[in-house]
Formats: C-alpha cells, sequence, structure tokens
C-alpha cells in the first residue's frame, strides 16, 4: 500500500508529524532511557482485550483533518477540536481523541498508549464470527479447520513456562476465546474472587483432595485440567483478591469490564508468572442510534477508556511488566446508514498500552476517505465504501510478541504471514 | 438447606438392614479394556450414547426387552410423552408459536419467548421418554448451528426452526432438513442469505453450507463454486416478520436473482431456473458421496467413538445410501450393535458435554423443576454451552478435549444440585432417600456409582468415597450430598 502514491500526502501523518507535530504528547515515548519503564528481566504479562461486534475505530479516534471525513461522516462525523466539550480532543493536528475518552489522555500523556489507526485483517470479512475467527486463529480462510488453534494458544505451546504455579494465563469469562484455544495451563475463570473449590466449606479440604486422588488416574487431558483448576484454586486463595485495594486514583468502573481488568491487575501485581489475560467487552454493532458523541458508543467508549486508565493507574511506578492489547473484528463503513447507525466495515483502530509501549500517538498510514465513484469502483481510498486497513494487526501483535514475550518462532503464532514491525514496543 | 438437618440414620430407609429386602443390582464391575462386553455392559453402554444419562428404571426396561425392541421403540416416537414433561412444557407458553404470533406476542426482539426453546429443550433433554430423539436434536441444532444472538430476527425465526426444521426432521430426510434450514429465516439471516443478491452477492452461507452442512472443509469444492452457489441463491429471502399473513415464510425475491447460467461442482445451471438454482444445487449436495462421508462421520464421532474405525463409518454411510438419506435408517445402524461391534464405544467414552453433564445429573437424582429450569439454562452459560448460542457457525465442539478444558463450570453446578442451592430444581432430604434405595451407609459409595455412573465408576474412586463416608461420624443429610457431590465431580461421572 505504501507504493500508492495517492498516500505520499498523508503517510507522514503517521510515525513522522505524531513524533514531531505533537511534541507534548510524543516527547515521553522518545524521552527515557530503551527499557528503564518496563520489567528489565523476564516477560511482559500480555493483556488482550477484545472489543466484540466491530468498534468503530474512527468515532474514537477521529481524522478530523481529512477533508473527506466531516462530509462523509454526516451527522455521525465528531466536531474538530475547539472549545465546546463534545468536540474532539487533538492529539496531532491531525486526529483528535473522542471526548469521551479523554481518561486517555493521561496514559497517552506518559508516553504509554498507542493507536493504531486503519489497522485490521488483511482482507475484508464482514462477517464478525468468521472475521473474529480469522483474527483469534490468525489462520488463513485456506487453513480452515473445525477445532482451530488460538494464535496465543500456540504462543503457550511452544514458550517455555515462565513460572511453575500451573496458571500460565486465563480469561476473564465462562469460556476460553478461540484466542486462547490449545493453550496449556490455561483457563476460564469467572470471578477470581468467587473461585473456590465449590461445595460446603466444612467438607472442602476433603472433598477437594478425594478429587485430586481421583483425577490423577483419569484420562489425561481430565487429568491436567482438574489439575490445573485445582492450582489455580489454591493460588487464587492465596491472592485473596476480595480484599484487593486497587492504587489510588484507580478507580474502575463499576462494571463487568471494570471489575475485570481490575482482577487482571491484580493477578499481574500478584507475582503469579501469569503470562497471558484475556477480557472481553462486547456492545460495538452499532446498527442504529449510534450515538458517537452522547450516545451508546460514547458511552462504551467512555467505560473503555476510564478502565483503561484505572489499569494504567494501579499497575503505574510498580515496575511490573505489561503489554495491553485492544482489538476488534473489523471498522464500520464510513457513510452511515439511515438509522444514524453504521454498517460492518473493515479497517478499524486498535490500542497499545503499557510501559514498554512507544506511545503518545497516533500511528498511521491513514489510507485516506476519499469515497469512489460507486460501490467499489477502486477509484477512491475506501474499499467498498469503507476504510481501508494500512497496518496488518498481525505486524503489531508479532512485535509484541516477539519483543516484550521473547516469542522466537512467530511462524508457529502467525503461519503464512512475515510481519513488519513498526515500532510499537521497545 | 434447614439449618439443623436431619439425620440420615434416623430414616428407616437408610438403616443398616441385617438381611436388605433390596439388594444391590448386579451391576457390571470395572470391565478391563478389551476385553468383549457382557450384555449388561452393552445396555449401558447403548444407553450413555442414545439418551442424556443413563438412569436405572430406562436401563431396568432396556434390560427386559433388549437393544433392539427398545430402539424400534425410541426411532419411533409418538405424540405422546410423559406427565411431567408435559406439565413443564406448559408452563413454557410461547413453545408453539408462529413466528407471526410470537412477533404479535413479544415484539420485534423476542428473548423472553427464545428462553422458552432453550427451556424447553432442558426440559425434554432430562424428562422425555424419547430420549434418542433429543439427542438427535442436539446434534442437528449443532449441525445446522443458527446462533440466536445474532440479531432480534434469529431470535424471532428460533421457535420455527426448532419446530420445523430440526425436529420436524430429525427421523425424516436429511435432504429435507437441508432444504429447510436453507429457506429459514434463521439461517437465511444469520448467514447472511437474504442480503446475497444479483451483482452484490454475499457469499456466507454457500461457503458453510458445503464446509459444514455437506461436503465438509476438505470437501471437492473450490472458491469459484462459492461464488457460483452463491448466484444460484441471490433472491433468497423471507417476508418481514411483522407481515401478518405471511411473517417469515420464505420469500423467492425474482428481481434480486442472478438469473444467468452457473457452472458449479460439474454441474451446469442453465439461465432462467430461478429459483429452481438453489434447489437444485442443494439436492444435488445432499446427495453428494462426500456429503454422506463426511455427516456420516460426524455421527459416529458424536455418538460412537471419536476414534472409530472405517469399518464403522462404512456401515453408517451404507445405511445413508440404501436410504437414500432417511434419518431413521441412519440412525438405527448408528446405534446398532454391528456398528459397536466395530467400534468398541465402551472402551472410548466421551466427555460429556455440559448439557449432556447437566440433564444425565438431574435425571440420574431424578429431580423436578418448580421455574421450568430456568436457573439450568442460566447455569449452562457458565458451564459453556449457552444453548444456541455457540457464535461460529460449526456448533457446539464434539471432542473430549474441547470439553476438558473447563471443569469447574460442571464442578460447581454438581456442587450446587447435591446441595439443593440451585433455584428451581428440586431437592428435598426425602429424595435422598429414594437415592439411597435402602442400602446401608456402608455400601452408599457403590449405590451412588450405580445410581449415576450405572456402577461404572473405577474401584479406587469408590473405595476412596466410601472410606470418607465411612470416616464421618454422625453421617447425616448434609454428607449424603456431600458424597453426592463427589461422585458427580469425579472422572467417572465427567464421561458419558
Amino acid at each position: 500500500m505504501t507504493q500508492d502514491p495517492k498516500l505520499s500526502r498523508r503517510t507522514f501523518l503517521g510515525s513522522a508529524a505524531a513524533a514531531a507535530g505533537a511534541a507534548g504528547l510524543a516527547s515521553a515515548s522518545v524521552a527515557g532511557p530503551l527499557g528503564s519503564r518496563g520489567r528489565t528481566m523476564g516477560r511482559d504479562t500480555l493483556v488482550t482485550i477484545y472489543l466484540r461486534g466491530a468498534m468503530d475505530g474512527m468515532s474514537a479516534v477521529v481524522p478530523y483533518a481529512d477533508p473527506d471525513y466531516a462530509p462523509e461522516r454526516g451527522d455521525l462525523a465528531v466536531r474538530p477540536p475547539g472549545a465546546a466539550p463534545d468536540r474532539a480532543i487533538d492529539l496531532d493536528g491531525f486526529f483528535g481523541l473522542n471526548p469521551n475518552g479523554s481518561a486517555l489522555m493521561r496514559p497517552l500523556g506518559d508516553g504509554q498508549l498507542l493507536f493504531v489507526q486503519a489497522s485490521g485483517l488483511s482482507a475484508p470479512n464482514r462477517s464478525h464470527f468468521d472475521a473474529q475467527k480469522r483474527m483469534e486463529t490468525a489462520t488463513p480462510a485456506t487453513v480452515a479447520s473445525a477445532y482451530p488453534s488460538g494464535w496465543l494458544g500456540r504462543y503457550l505451546q511452544v514458550a517455555s513456562p515462565v513460572g511453575t504455579t500451573g496458571l500460565r494465563g486465563l480469561s476473564i469469562d465462562n469460556l476460553l476465546p478461540l484466542t486462547l484455544a490449545g493453550a496449556p495451563e490455561t483457563i476460564p475463570i469467572r470471578d477470581i474472587g468467587n473461585f473456590n473449590f465449590p461445595g460446603r466449606a466444612l467438607t472442602r479440604a476433603e472433598r477437594r483432595d478425594l478429587l485430586d486422588a481421583q483425577y490423577q488416574g483419569a484420562d489425561p487431558l481430565l487429568a491436567q485440567s482438574a489439575s490445573a483448576t485445582l492450582r489455580a484454586i489454591d493460588l487464587l486463595d492465596a491472592v485473596d483478591y476480595s480484599n484487593y485495594v486497587p492504587a489510588p486514583g484507580a478507580n474502575y468502573p463499576a462494571t463487568k469490564f471494570g471489575e475485570a481488568l481490575a482482577q487482571v491487575a491484580a493477578l499481574i501485581k500478584a507475582n503469579i508468572d501469569l503470562e497471558t489475560a484475556q477480557v472481553n467487552l462486547g456492545g460495538w454493532d452499532h446498527h442504529s442510534a449510534m450515538g458517537v458523541v452522547d450516545g451508546t458508543f460514547a458511552e462504551l467508549f467512555e467505560e473503555l477508556s476510564a478502565a483503561l486508565e484505572a489499569f494504567y493507574i494501579d499497575l503505574d511506578g510498580t515496575g511490573l511488566g505489561y503489554t495491553l492489547l485492544t482489538q476488534t473484528e473489523f471498522g464500520r463503513r464510513v457513510r452511515p446508514n439511515s438509522n444514524d447507525g453504521t454498517e460492518h466495515g473493515f479497517g478499524s483502530c486498535m490500542m497499545l498500552m503499557g510501559p514498554s509501549v512507544v506511545g503518545g500517538r497516533v500511528l498511521s498510514n491513514w489510507p485516506g476517505l476519499a469515497p469512489e465513484s460507486s460501490q467499489g469502483a477502486g477509484d477512491g481510498d475506501q474499499v467498498n465504501g469503507d476504510l481501508a486497513v494500512t497496518i496488518d494487526w498481525r505486524d503489531v501483535a508479532a512485535e509484541v510478541m516477539e519483543r516484550r514475550l521473547g516469542a522466537t518462532d512467530l511462524a508457529a503464532i502467525f503461519p503464512t504471514y512475515t510481519p513488519t514491525f513498526r515500532g510499537v514496543v521497545m | 438447606m434447614a439449618s439443623s438437618p436431619s439425620p440420615l440414620r434416623l430414616l428407616p430407609k437408610l438403616q443398616p438392614d441385617p438381611s436388605p429386602a433390596s439388594p444391590i443390582l448386579p451391576f457390571p464391575r470395572k470391565r478391563r479394556s478389551g476385553a468383549p462386553p457382557t450384555q449388561s455392559e452393552r445396555n449401558v453402554d447403548l444407553l450413555s450414547r442414545a439418551t442424556n444419562g443413563v438412569t436405572l428404571s430406562e436401563l431396568d426396561r432396556l434390560n427386559q426387552i433388549g437393544r433392539q425392541a427398545w430402539l424400534r421403540e425410541q426411532l419411533a416416537p409418538t405424540a405422546q410423552d410423559n406427565l411431567v414433561l408435559q406439565r413443564t412444557l406448559a408452563e413454557l407458553r410461547s413453545l408453539r408459536l408462529s413466528i407471526s404470533d410470537v412477533y404479535a406476542q413479544y415484539g420485534p426482539d423476542p428473548s423472553e419467548a427464545v428462553r422458552d426453546i432453550k427451556q424447553a429443550a432442558i426440559v425434554r433433554a432430562v424428562h422425555s421418554d424419547w430420549q434418542l430423539r433429543e439427542r438427535m436434536v442436539d446434534f442437528w441444532h449443532d449441525h445446522f448451528s443458527v446462533a440466536i444472538q445474532t440479531s432480534g430476527r434469529t431470535r424471532l425465526g428460533h421457535h420455527a426452526y426448532d419446530r420445523e426444521v430440526i425436529r420436524a426432521n430429525v427421523f425424516g430426510s436429511f435432504e429435507t432438513m437441508l432444504q429447510a434450514s436453507a429457506k429459514s429465516v434463521s439461517m437465511l439471516e444469520y448467514l447472511n442469505g437474504r442480503e446475497n443478491v444479483s451483482g452484490s452477492p454475499n457469499e456466507n452461507y454457500a461457503r458453510e453450507v458445503m464446509e459444514l452442512h455437506t461436503l465438509g472443509v476438505d470437501g471437492p469444492y473450490t472458491e469459484e463454486d462459492i461464488a457460483e452457489l452463491a448466484r444460484c441463491l441471490t433472491g433468497w429471502s423471507f417476508y418481514p416478520l411483522d407481515d401478518a399473513s405471511q411473517a417469515g415464510d420464505f420469500w423467492f425475491r425474482d428481481n434480486r436473482h442472478d438469473d444467468g447460467p452457473k457452472t458449479l461442482l460439474g454441474l451446469q445451471i442453465p439461465a432462467g431456473g430461478g429459483q429452481s438454482d438453489g434447489e437444485t444445487v442443494l439436492s444435488f449436495l445432499a446427495q453428494h458421496p462426500q456429503t454422506v462421508d463426511f455427516v456420516s462421520r460426524k455421527l459416529v464421532h458424536r455418538f460412537v467413538s471419536e476414534t472409530a474405525p472405517e469399518s464403522a463409518v462404512d456401515l453408517v454411510k451404507g445405511a445413508w445410501i440404501r436410504g437414500g438419506g432417511d434419518l431413521r435408517i441412519v440412525t438405527a445402524v448408528l446405534f446398532s450393535d454391528e456398528v459397536a461391534n466395530a467400534a468398541s464405544p465402551w472402551d472410548h467414552r466421551k466427555v460429556k458435554r455440559p448439557f449432556q453433564f447437566a440433564a444425565g445429573l438431574l435425571r440420574a437424582l431424578d429431580l423436578r423443576t418448580d421455574n421450568g429450569y430456568k436457573t439450568v439454562m442460566f447455569r449452562l452459560t457458565g458451564m459453556g454451552q449457552d444453548l444456541f448460542a455457540w457464535p461460529a457457525p460449526n456448533g457446539y465442539p464434539d471432542s473430549s478435549a474441547a470439553w476438558s478444558g473447563d471443569l469447574y463450570g460442571r464442578w460447581e453446578f454438581a456442587a450446587g444440585v447435591a446441595r439443593g442451592n440451585v433455584a428451581g430444581i428440586v431437592f428435598p432430604d426425602s429424595q435422598l432417600v429414594e437415592i439411597g434405595g435402602g442400602v446401608p451407609t456402608t455400601a452408599l459409595a457403590e449405590r451412588l456409582s450405580q445410581v449415576l455412573t450405572a456402577g461404572r465408576a473405577e474401584q479406587a474412586d469408590v473405595a476412596s468415597l466410601q472410606a470418607w463416608i465411612d470416616g464421618q461420624s454422625n453421617f447425616d443429610a448434609r454428607d449424603f450430598r456431600d458424597a453426592i457431590t463427589v461422585m458427580a465431580s469425579s472422572p467417572d461421572f465427567f464421561n458419558a
């Protein structure tokens, strides 16, 4: 895509303009000595947040200076930066942050939050489930399988464990997401504060020992799973989450998602050698009454931002290494539909947060929003009415995996793909 | 639970009895892998695969009439069912409504009415006399999976889908089920068939119908075949769901159909075929040898063994071909002694999925519900199997590996049920007496092995549980419930 002459007027807006132009934001990210903010030894804990339903990246990180943005987005356009509170917060003279994301200004100002705009899958796929599957398995459609493994699942299969606790990964959920399919020593936990061995307290220890012994003689898969579960129960008992107090100023929203992120932070701070944690935040499928600055999108983005800020503050200064990555299956159609909503699109926005993130900026090879003369005519910047993808999400994830988690076999995690590192983490 | 539990030792039936009137039934001991099964072991094995959980009463009946007669009965379900089932289903008021009536009574997004279908599935799995039918319904719902959370339209369509696409054809013709699913609101909405129009094709359904419903992912089709099939299916839609007279009826929209000639899978579809384009290809797919192979294999994997030899698959394929896709004939052979002889399923037991685990536990303990299993429906979500909600079109996984990952949800459910802590499940202390069956506490672990696993629990597991029971100084109802919790949480109960 970089060869496209159309892009030349805009490519600078990505790394260059952000680093140079937005001095206040960008300076932090390049100031400190390499690695000084991160854990110098060991690997980061990777926190993945899947924004299910396809988040509209353009309403989160608004390309207000793109001349096609306001006319194409119509009533759903966020107004450019200005005095009124309903306006975008300027980031770099081209992109602005949705005002409901103001909580993100703190990690952004510290240079520890990065937006990767116009990112996503390599090819359009407008089915939520199919696109999520493509992304979570990181496996091309031609290698479809009924019971695929997830990209993080494969990472944990090939990487040696950091610790010996028996709990390498978890999802704060009822089920493991596809991303973690096949991951060893990884289980879903709905609520780490209530992950006790079930049943009557009086006989808990005795019954636990009975089951422990019974499962040791069971089929290997059941035996391993029982062992992982029982060890996780013991481990989380020791973490004592019910008495967890977040750092001062870390005010998690009182929502399921806020609670889940608080739990992940507590586990990281408990130093239990957790390698990865996954949390979902759904509800982004805004087909009608989208409310970009004062409605349903706005509220959800506010919740997301507040939770991320709390997580950031909770871990700030602890010296604990983590990288947090948000994903979504695709973005939304550029033009709104007739119900003040948006249809399924293509390019969206990822976020990356953590002490080793080269942040405080928007990373983008912005493709532009010039419309095609007709749907799919190929004579504009849009792709079939959608924002194009100019950064494959795997470029971002692969760099994190190699540089922050020590992955040595990227081909196993992202088969048939050679990622281009974009300088997203140190 | 009452604050002071009644010690069971005071209940006459559980008193140690010097000459027990109802002796422990002669259940098979733990079988030696590879040894030829006894008739008794074969009967237990059949029930563990053809029902949602072996119960002693069903086993008793099977022992009396024999496997062939039992299967014949199950393959010809009548409209009759037991009173417990009928009464419980009667509470689920939207069950029999048409799409337009669901719309009229519940509006454009009938989340509440859809719960009736989920609850009915649980009620039937636990209580129906027609257990084999319920097992097959579960399979075909996975095979033609529709995620009802997709939209209000998939929820509106689900009553008809469950009733008229899946249940109506479960012992009928595979092709009829395939064609009905293709024309259903549920599938047209879920896999975007409705949006598949001439000049702007949506290939979602065309891909999945070959990958998942018929030929299988390794089937002999190409990306061009998918594109051509999508063209054949352009214009397939349904009447608006607020249309009082024909809401949700299949609607072939001529003006949205690509009427040019198509070539796919070696078929020539001439121009001007209209609706018949798609029907012709679906019929072709239904009868394709690769479909017979793919679906037979899947059935064997689900109901016989995950490591069945080709000879077992071949028997089912033979039945499929002989009966032209008559699912009654296919199912009869699937559960036949011949297939069992070929695959020895008794040596390759599967891990129960949460649905079968939950239903099996309630069946074994012979419990009732006073809220239509509404709580069980919610608890299934926590166990990872929210009904009709697997997000991808391939249905909930059918592999022991996939369901060995999260034991906690099922452990929690077992403990909750045993302690009487799951709202809507009625489990009074008096029922413990029934479960105890008049055996002394010194034989209670073996009794629980019979009730919950038809006597198949490992001897070491029974012994360790019995040692724990023996160690309780004042064995009471709470202890009894703990013993049930242990047996229902053990690997012995996790295996079907």
